[in-house]
């Protein structure tokens, strides 16, 4: 049985699902909100990676690169918001973020 | 043969490291499930002829980014926080809508990709002598202004982290001033007092 195109679009198909279904799971806590979209981005990377070597084109690589490079930044900022956060209000529930709502 | 072991071998892990990532109660737990769906993300890579972007996978995500929430998740103290329950009453309404989006996702995606004549993937990068030199040509020529946007981006966000991090800007009095140190001498700092006895100096 060889492995085609489908089996790993199933396979990053189910991450990108899992981490959609960690998001509303997981709605109280930002750091696992965080975690959540990094299984997205992943499953994102699995997806253009696929596609570059089913089409043998380097470009889905090299969008990968761009893709890991942006969602590092994002993780530095989120992660530095969220101590600052903590360290303000000791605590890191989303529901508590309800300071500008005025 | 030996390929299809390995897919099913990794791309199970995958699915279940990630899952651990979702559902673990104990967020240091996640993030080294966090690693090991990584390490399995760069099998998966190297199944599909990504040998490099496999590599930059773990230098960059492993080494950096998930230490990084290593560090993060150790330097909150968490046991201030209360025991979040696993099942709440949104479990339900995530579940339906995970499967809808779940049946629209396989549909389309096996509508799309019936069209493109799926075949074995063999991967003819490997006629490539030099998957990475290739890369590097793509980047360097075809795609230098992305490739300097990229750098200002990473630029941008590490001093947008220092700025947010740092707790007091240093106020001008604190300031060092090298002049002002330079010009002082002992004459105009030091003065020699001849104290009364047991009157002091007001």
């Amino acid at each position: 049985m060889e492995i085609t195109v489908f089996h790993y679009l199933i396979l990053s198909g189910l991450v990108f699902l899992i981490g959609v279904f960690g998001i509303f799971l997981n709605r109280k806590s930002i750091i696992s909100l965080i975690m959540s979209v990094e299984v997205i981005f992943l499953a994102i990377n699995i997806n253009f990676i696929i596609f570059a070597s089913y089409w043998n084109d380097f470009k889905g690589h090299v969008f990968v690169l761009f893709i890991l490079t942006v969602s590092a930044a994002e993780i530095a900022i989120a992660l530095v918001a969220l101590v600052v956060y903590f360290n303000n209000r000791f605590t890191t529930v989303v529901d508590d973020l309800s300071n500008l709502r005025g | 043969m030996l390929e299809t072991i390995i897919f099913y071998l990794f791309g199970t892990v995958l699915v279940l490291a990630s899952l651990g990532v979702v559902i673990a109660r104990n967020p240091v737990y996640a993030v080294l499930l966090l690693i090991f769906a990584f390490f399995n993300a760069a099998a998966i890579f190297v199944l599909l002829k990504a040998e490099f972007l496999a590599m930059v996978l773990i230098i960059v995500y492993v080494g950096a980014v998930a230490v990084l929430f290593l560090f993060v998740v150790m330097l909150i103290n968490l046991r201030t926080q209360e025991k979040r329950k696993l099942f709440t009453k949104y479990t339900v309404f995530a579940l339906v809508l995970l499967v809808i989006l779940g049946i629209e996702l396989f549909v389309f995606m096996f509508k799309g990709v019936a069209e493109i004549n799926p075949t074995v993937m063999d991967g003819n990068f490997a006629q490539l002598e030099d998957a990475v030199s290739y890369l590097g040509q793509l980047f360097f020529n075809n795609y230098y202004y992305l490739f300097l946007v990229a750098g200002l981006i990473l630029t941008v966000a590490m001093i947008g982290a220092v700025i947010i991090a740092s707790k007091e800007e240093i106020s001008n009095n604190q300031r060092q001033d090298v002049f002002l140190q330079n010009i002082r001498s002992r004459e105009n700092s030091v003065k020699a007092v001849q104290v009364e006895i047991e009157k002091g100096i007001k």
